[in-house]
This record gives structure tokens, C-alpha cells and sequence, in this order.
């Protein structure tokens, strides 16, 4: 057999309590998250309305949020893989 | 990978199937699936594979004491799948080894792929590699054969720990994920598809 990728490291083991709280979690946040997506892309043509924006200014408001939104799902990946970093380091 | 087709479905199969009820009932998970309007595909594919990515990491990291080189001699997925590991780069040659050793270069690879800011860029405005959807189908495809090896090998230590529901959660979020944008071969897919049949349309049922 090749010897062991110096990259490859031992799988950490982790409690069936930590794996079952972090699921639980994720799963209602995965809903929660979707749901709030949805009213904020719905608040915003509401808000636009009220304020009676044309065209031209309601596409650029769209992209703006477009952008935003994108942005935070970006950060959000940077941080898990930060977080994830700290654990391996304190336990390992 | 190699279907060994001579052999007979063992009845494992059927204690699968009984359990794919259990699930974490906290609303439907197909419609959170969708790329939401605006969002660039890539983008959303990539924070998905990293959530993935982390559940059958922890999960794994549950079972790991029970999935030993001299119980899992061979990455298997039932009596017909195994699997032999080869990443293409280092290792072109697929090479037969225990279920923990491939699991170790799997998870590992996929870390490494996670890392690597080229392809997984986590800073914003940087854009993603031209070839980020292959890489991403890769990866999808090979945790998918963890999925499947600890179904068929380790769902009496899933339901000893009490998780099936977790577990059940977690793949058929995956399988609606990778379905929605058809990230993975229905091939590939093969050693769970009954699991997978099952697990929809129990969804169609409660979502009509
Ligand atoms: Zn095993």
C-alpha cells in the first residue's frame, strides 16, 4: 500500500449527541433561512412599490440585494471552514 | 467501481427500507433546495458542499469506532458495490484498501478541495475556477459513497446510537440537492436508489 498523503489525517471521532444537536440545527436553520430569503426578495417589491420606483431603479435595488445575499452565503462558507479549522487544532 | 452482480441482495436491504420513515419532520426541504432567484449556481453549490460535506464528516465520526480495517475489509456499499481509491493525481491506479483507509483518503481529498481558496474561493468578489463544477460533482459523488457504505454496512450502529432520523435527514437532503441540479450520475446512485425511491416519496405523500 502507498504510504498515507501527509494531507490525510485520522478521522476524528465525535459523539452521536454533537452529530444529532448539529443536524437538529442545521435542518431548522435551512428552513429558517430559506423562509427568511424569500421575505426579504418579498419585502423588497413591496417596499419598492410604496415608493413607486421605476423600472430602471427596481432592477438596480434587485441586484443590490442579489449581491448581498450572495455575499453572506460567501462569509458564511469562510466562517464554517474557519470554525471547523479551530476544532481540529484544539482537539487534535 | 465494480458491480459484483453474481451475488444476491442480502436482507439488510429490507431493515433500511423499514426505517426510512424516520426523518426530522421541520418542513419540506425540496423547496430549500432551489437556486434562489439571483444567485449565482456556483456560489450555492459551493456553501451546500461545505454544510455536506461537515454532516458526513461528523456522521462518520460517530460510526468510525465500528467501521475497523478487519470488520470493513473493503470499501463496500452491500454485497454488490465496492469501491477502490484512486484520486486521479497521486494515486491513478485505484487500489483496494479497508473501508476506513478509503474513507481517511476520501474525506481528506474533499478537505484538501474545501481549502484550496482556487477552487473554493472564500473572500468576496473572487471569482471560481472555470472547472469548479466538475471538482464539485466529484465531490458530491465520492461522499455519496459514504452515504451508501454506511447504510449498508453500518445502519445497526446508526440505529444503536439512535440517529437513523438524523441520518435519514441528512441524505435526503443531499439526494434532493443533488438532484435538483443533477450533480450525480443515476449510476452512481444505484447502491441506494430503493432507499432514495422510498425517501421521496414519502415527501410526495406529506407535501402533496
Ligand atoms: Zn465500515
Amino acid at each position: 500500500l502507498p504510504i498515507l498523503n501527509p494531507r490525510t489525517r485520522r478521522m476524528k471521532k465525535y459523539s452521536p449527541e454533537a452529530f444529532k444537536f448539529y443536524m437538529e440545527q442545521h435542518v431548522e436553520n435551512v428552513i429558517k433561512g430559506y423562509k427568511a430569503r424569500t421575505s426579504r426578495r418579498w419585502q423588497l417589491e413591496q417596499e419598492m412599490n410604496k415608493f413607486s420606483l421605476n423600472d430602471a431603479s427596481k432592477s438596480e435595488m434587485r441586484k443590490m440585494l442579489f449581491q448581498k445575499e450572495s455575499n453572506y452565503i460567501r462569509l458564511k462558507r469562510a466562517k464554517i471552514d474557519l470554525s471547523m479549522f479551530d476544532m481540529i487544532k484544539k482537539i487534535g | 467501481f465494480k458491480p459484483h452482480k453474481s451475488i444476491p441482495e442480502g436482507s439488510h436491504q429490507h431493515e433500511l427500507m423499514r426505517h426510512a420513515a424516520a426523518t426530522l419532520g421541520s418542513g419540506n426541504l425540496q423547496l430549500a433546495v432551489a437556486l434562489p432567484e439571483g444567485e449565482d449556481l456556483n456560489e450555492w453549490i459551493a456553501v451546500n458542499t461545505v454544510d455536506f460535506f461537515n454532516q458526513i464528516n461528523m456522521l462518520y465520526g460517530t460510526i468510525a469506532e465500528f467501521c475497523t480495517p478487519t470488520k470493513c475489509e473493503v470499501m463496500s456499499a452491500g454485497p454488490k458495490y465496492e469501491y477502490h481509491w484512486a484520486d486521479g493525481v497521486t494515486i491513478k491506479k485505484p487500489i483496494k484498501c479497508s473501508a476506513p483507509r478509503y474513507i481517511d483518503y476520501l474525506m481528506s481529498w474533499v478537505q484538501c478541495q474545501l481549502d484550496n481558496e482556487e477552487v473554493f474561493p472564500s473572500a468576496v468578489g473572487v471569482p471560481f475556477s472555470k472547472n469548479f463544477m466538475s471538482i464539485a460533482k466529484t465531490i458530491l459523488k465520492r461522499l455519496f459513497r459514504v452515504y451508501a457504505h454506511i447504510y449498508h454496512q453500518h445502519f445497526s450502529d446508526v440505529m444503536g446510537l439512535g440517529e437513523e432520523a438524523h441520518l435519514n435527514t441528512s441524505f435526503k437532503h443531499f439526494i434532493y440537492f443533488v438532484q435538483e441540479f443533477n450533480l450525480i450520475d443515476r449510476r452512481e446512485l444505484a447502491p441506494l436508489q430503493e432507499l432514495i425511491d422510498k425517501l421521496i416519496s414519502r415527501d410526495k405523500e406529506k407535501y402533496k
